[in-house]
């Protein structure tokens, strides 16, 4: 038994415990399932709730004019009342034609002229902004902020500052919230604070999707969110959640800024959402996710773009994950520092095992194959001519075969289970696309790992 | 101060369930190995038989009847399927017991194969005299810790590809001189120090010899068949 093998059964060995693990942790899941639709989740605050509290979404914009129309739009069809509904866009200086999109969708902004405000934000920090504010509906008001460029951290704290509502939830300006998400979510938040009896939920995280997928790409993104959203709905039954996805995730904004509001630093964190939810993590505030809150997000189209994004993602994560060390394996912080942040950590390992494993078994004998046949100046029709089946069942390597059959098993076994959550069919199509997902996709992003390792060890100084 | 939850049970569920597909896989393994070492047994077995029936066939035919070469080509044909089905069964040998826990478990097998091959390349030279074949019998004497042996290797099954039935290649491992007294004897006799080394009809080339050399010394030796029916040995410096 080689070193390949020995690795390929440890790696087995963890894939099997974290997923054992969370399909036992998936009978509490079933168990407690409370889903509302937009009926009763309706019917839930006006029974629960004097009023339905007023709510600010926070639309941060960078370079997105291809999209921004539409993420607004989403938010001005969202089926909550509007005079509960504040509207804040803050544009971080953007170089392209967002601004005009903005001004096409509401052509009165442009018209006023903006108000200089020296705002001292929720950190303590004095920031010049340029503010507009418009009534587009009877009782609804818009906020268009213009800052210097500075980092979505800064205009998230900058729109927290001025934003008026208990809750607020940031939308990324290239993701659409689906009409009834505010509403599940607000029954949501009001469900788990009085099923803990508590007010420590302070932040609901929505069922992220990708929004029709056209390219391969898109494709794969979609089945892994569509797999990470079943697996976060585990992990909230059990306040494991260290994401709160950029999108529409709703927050308490009192206890937000209690905690310091976000990182604003975007070159020493680069996942500041990440970062938050380690915060709610590390101060045991609770994160719930609501299963059935839709927002859709574009997602990358090329391969460039999704390995850009995913360098940042994975670089962010182990930033985070090196700023809260002291949660790993953690008592205290109960199954999140337990389980939750030893997969963070092993998920590293992991992928540096598989990308050695798949070298090891694919590429090295196809470079061996060639350096071969250079041998014998590529001659191959002698072995074509005499190419015999040598079939013997005791040829295999069995352990081998065991390891991947047991891993292909549990990624399908994850992925029906994913689309049942999604409530989403398999269809013929798909196929094609998975047979890509199951060969492809994760070496493709233990590769993005290494890469991000070689990063961050190079420029050690800069980042640890 | 806030509590939180640690679900204990399950995470002595799933050290279970790994405890049991580990264990699982284990004993796959174990059958497997031990399946594999029995089949190689048996092949062994077979193979000795095979030899010892070819050995007195050639016998026969050399020492009590007379050799016709009706006769000749079937013993042939037969010598030549048992030479390579040596040559295939100890190639996955090799390949089991790189697998194998227990690779001790291998080690009689394999110095079985290294005899048989011995015997094989004997039975062959002794053929070829008396049916006067026209093929060229080669030992190729490696190591494993030569790095540049396996690219002489996969030159010879080139060849032995291209030509067939026309080569007889002995692969000989000289790290099996350790233990085995016959490989030293060999090795002496054709003065064997350096690896690579081939010995094509009894001339030595000492190094690797590359595909368009390797080619002209087979021609050279099929030439001369060709040329003189009755001298069967190609040398070089003639």
């Amino acid at each position: 038994m080689g070193l390949t093998d020995i690795l390929l059964w440890i790696v087995i060995g963890i894939s099997i415990y974290f997923s054992s693990w969370w399909l036992i942790a998936l009978n509490r899941t079933l168990k407690q399932a409370h889903l509302f639709d937009a009926e009763t989740a309706l019917e839930y605050t006006n029974q629960n709730l004097k009023e339905l509290p007023i709510v600010t979404v926070i639309i941060p914009l960078w370079n997105e004019e291809k999209t921004i129309q539409a993420t607004i739009q989403s938010v001005l069809n969202l089926n909550y009342p509007h005079d509960k509904l504040e509207i804040i866009i803050v544009n971080d200086g953007s170089t392209d034609n967002s601004e005009k999109q903005i001004f096409e969708t509401f052509p009165q902004l442009q018209k006023i002229r903006p108000r200089e405000i020296s705002l001292k934000t929720i950190i303590g920090v004095f920031r010049k902004i340029f503010l507009r504010e418009i009534k587009i509906r009877k009782n609804q008001t818009i906020k268009y902020i213009y800052q210097k460029n500075a980092g979505k951290g800064v205009a998230l704290n900058v729109g927290i500052t001025i934003a008026k509502g208990k809750y607020y939830a940031g939308l990324d300006s290239d993701s659409y919230v689906a009409k009834n998400t505010l509403i599940k979510m607000i029954a949501t938040l009001t469900y788990q604070n009085n099923k803990l009896n508590t007010n420590r939920v302070i932040t609901i995280t929505p069922a992220m999707r990708i929004s029709y997928p056209k390219t391969i790409v898109q494709y794969l993104q979609h089945y892994e969110y569509l797999m990470s959203m079943f697996v976060a709905r585990i992990m909230s039954d059990h306040d494991m959640i260290y994401v709160t996805p950029g999108p529409f995730s709703l927050y308490d904004r009192e206890k937000i800024i209690e905690l310091g509001g976000y990182h604003e630093d975007q070159k020493q964190i680069l996942t500041e959402d990440q970062e938050l939810a380690y915060r709610i993590q590390d101060c045991h505030y609770y994160i719930k996710q609501c299963p059935n809150a839709y927002v859709y997000s574009t997602g990358p189209s090329t391969l460039k773009g999704l390995l850009n994004q995913r360098n940042r993602w994975f670089k962010g994560s182990l930033i985070c994950l090196s700023n809260y060390r002291h949660m790993i394996m953690n008592r205290e912080y109960g199954d999140f520092g337990i389980q939750q942040m030893s997969i963070n950590i092993l998920r590293v390992f992991l992928s540096l095992s598989v990308l050695y494993i798949f070298y090891v078994i694919t590429i090295d004998p196809i470079i061996q194959l060639i350096q071969r046949m250079a041998l014998y100046h590529f001659d191959i029709w002698p072995f074509i001519r005499d190419f015999g089946m040598n079939f013997n069942l005791l040829n295999y390597n069995y352990p081998r075969l065991l390891a991947s059959g047991i891993i292909l098993l549990i990624g399908i076994l994850m992925l029906l289970l994913s689309h049942v959550n999604a409530n989403i069919k398999i269809k013929k199509k798909d196929f094609k696309y998975l047979v890509i997902y199951f060969l492809i996709y994760h070496i493709l992003m233990a590769y993005v790992m290494l890469k991000v390792i070689i990063d961050l060890l190079l420029g050690r100084k800069q980042w640890w | 101060m806030h509590r939180r939850k640690i679900s204990y049970e399950y995470y002595v569920i799933s050290l279970n369930i790994v405890m049991i597909i580990i264990l699982l896989g284990a004993l796959a393994y174990i059958y497997v190995d031990s399946k594999r070492y029995l089949s190689k047994q048996d092949e062994s077995e077979i193979q000795n038989n095979q030899y010892l029936s070819l050995q007195l066939q050639y016998t026969l035919l050399n020492d009590v009847l007379e050799s016709d070469s009706q006769s000749c080509s079937a013993l042939n044909t037969a010598l030549q399927n048992s030479i390579e089905d040596l040559g295939s069964s100890l190639d996955k040998l090799l390949e089991y017991q790189k697998d194998s826990i227990n690779d001790e478990y291998y080690e009689n097998l394999e110095h079985r194969y290294v005899l048989d091959n011995v015997k094989y390349w004997m039975l062959a030279k002794k053929a070829k005299e008396l049916c006067e074949l026209d093929k060229v019998i080669i030992l190729y004497f490696f190591s494993d810790n030569c790095e540049i042996c396996p690219d002489q290797g996969v030159i010879l099954s080139y060849y032995k590809k291209t030509y067939d039935e026309n080569i007889l290649v002995f692969p000989i491992n000289v790290d099996n001189a350790v233990y085995e007294p016959v490989i030293q004897l060999i090795m002496s006799a054709y003065e064997i120090d350096t690896y690579p080394s081939i010995v094509v009809d009894d001339v030595k080339y000492e190094g690797i010899i590359y595909k368009d050399e390797l080619g002209n010394i087979l021609g050279d030796c099929f030439a001369r068949f060709t040329k003189n029916k009755n001298v069967s040995n190609c040398s070089q410096n003639d």
